[in-house]
């Protein structure tokens, strides 16, 4: 695990130069930051003892090059409006899925929130244990703690709010992007799948009712990359950066756990669940679906995050079929 | 007024020739018996008039109406022996295709013992046994649709 938390550096400076690739004067920098030119000097010689790499021009002033991961924690604290959230950075892990399970057994209700990010993991999975291939530092791969007390909020509504997070912190730092959620669970631009969400609901001894929100998000994955020809065999496949849009990791980490936060704090309110439905791509559309072990086709009038799906079938019929077991086989397009 | 015991005769002559409706009714009482074909939860089909679901929906959308008319079925005879599904969804005996299962007849387990995981709307929960004992028989094929109270596993309590 990495951790910079027994040092000290300029967290704001750090957030600067990530934000603004270009080299900045070292005079721009302190009047940004209100403070001595001086100290800007000294906190880029701490930010480089981290493992930060920069470029230097001698009229244009500084570019940080790469930051490495040691400036994550501290960086990801810094932005979070939730206090004393527990966070551990991993360089390699099996899977952050488990590592977030590892901190709630032995951490219990005071895990919850506690977000867990890897570079690069050696088991990552998706839903039913299906291998998620990854490249080291091409994705965001990233999960997080949720223990609920009861059984008052499902995994169900947790898939709604962390598809909506993903997708407008994506917006966000790419607001040319029209970002969708494909029902339930994965995100989509164009028709091609950019990330995944999974999440596992378990109940720990004391009858706390635990659940592991995890997330991937390709961001640097290039056509070409072995992770995305494999990955590409189930389904069509993009990236931030396919997508032309150049956005930093740490910075969408950081604005997906904001949103994360600010959507669970408003999931009841019946502006997020009319945006959640606007960002679906099934809505409206003509669609083949398994309910079961039936096959049902036809166009999708309504969606409810806990109910499921709402279906004028092709014979005319209105169906309401239970999300639990409907999945969405084929989308033939606007009906 | 009818008793619980010719309730279960009613509702095991229902399975045991397959009957998904019987309605019996004499001078003094009426009694209307439905049950679904199989474990898969079915389609529903929804009455018009539409009504709004939600004031924001805007969408002219449908609620859904459940059909309530049905009798639950016992889920066993004994409903001790059995460790039951708590809830709609896909059932997975291991936790990934080439995994081994969770357990096994003869398999011990105590209440903490994760069993299965059922998925519902993507979510993958672990279903404990909630009980000691050993496991008998599973009653459900992996992937197969699972309702609320289902019988999963037959299991002899410790």
């Amino acid at each position: 695990m990495l951790d910079s938390s027994d040092t000290n550096f300029n967290v704001a400076l750090l957030d600067l130069l990530i934000r603004h690739q270009e080299y900045q004067t070292y005079d721009s920098l302190a009047s940004k930051l209100v403070c001595p030119v001086q100290l800007i000097c000294n906190d880029i010689d701490g930010l480089g003892a981290l493992g930060c790499r920069f470029e230097f021009h001698p009229q244009a002033g500084v570019r940080l090059v790469d930051y490495g991961l040691n400036t994550w924690s501290d960086y990801l604290r810094w932005r979070d409006e939730q206090p004393g959230r527990h966070i551990e950075i991993y360089e390699q892990t099996s899977s952050t899925q488990d590592v977030v399970r590892r901190l709630i057994h032995s951490r219990g209700r005071s895990a919850d929130g506690a977000v867990v990010i890897a570079n690069d993991q050696t088991c990552g999975r998706g839903r039913l244990g299906r291998k998620w291939i990854s490249l080291p530092g091409c994705s965001l791969l990233m999960s997080m703690a949720r223990v609920m007390p009861g059984s008052s909020l499902g995994g169900d509504h947790l898939i709604l709010i962390t598809a909506m997070s993903v997708a407008r912190a994506v917006e966000k730092l790419a607001p040319d992007l029209d970002v969708k959620i494909k029902w339930p669970n994965d995100i989509h631009v164009g028709g091609h799948k950019l990330a995944g969400i999974l999440v596992e609901q378990f109940v720990v001894e004391n009858g706390l009712v635990c659940a592991v929100v995890g997330v991937g998000v390709n961001v640097e994955l290039e056509a070409g990359d072995v992770s995305f020809e494999l990955l590409r065999l189930e389904q069509p496949l993009t990236s931030l950066k396919m997508l032309g849009q150049n956005v930093d990791r740490l910075l969408l980490a950081a604005e997906i756990i904001a949103q994360a936060e600010m959507i669970f704090q408003r999931r009841d309110d019946p502006r997020v669940l009319a945006e959640w439905k606007n960002r679906n791509t099934i809505l409206g559309q003509s669609v083949a679906l398994k309910c079961g072990e039936y096959d049902v086709s036809g166009q999708v009038v309504d969606l409810d995050p806990l109910q499921g799906l709402i279906v004028r079938s092709d014979d005319g019929s209105m169906l309401h079929l239970p999300g639990q077991t409907t999945t969405v086989v084929a989308i033939h397009g606007s009906a | 007024m009818i008793d619980q015991d010719q309730l279960k005769e009613l509702i095991k002559l229902m399975v045991d020739n397959e009957l998904t409706e019987l309605d019996l009714q004499d001078e003094s009482q009426c009694v209307s018996l439905k049950r679904q074909g199989s474990a898969v939860p079915q389609p529903v089909y929804v009455q018009p008039p539409p009504a709004v679901m939600g004031a924001e929906s805007g969408s002219g959308a449908i609620t859904p109406q459940l059909d309530t008319t049905s009798v639950g079925m016992p889920s066993t005879e004994d409903p001790q022996a059995a460790i039951e599904s708590p809830m709609v969804g896909t059932f997975y005996a291991a936790a990934t295709p080439e995994a081994q299962p969770f357990v096994k007849p003869g398999d011990q387990v105590d209440p903490d013992t994760v069993v299965c995981i059922i998925e519902a709307m993507k979510v993958f929960n672990e279903i404990k046994a909630e009980v000691s004992g050993t496991i008998d028989k599973v009653l459900i094929d992996n992937g197969q649709a699972v309702e609320f109270g289902q019988p999963l596993f037959t299991i002899q309590p410790a």
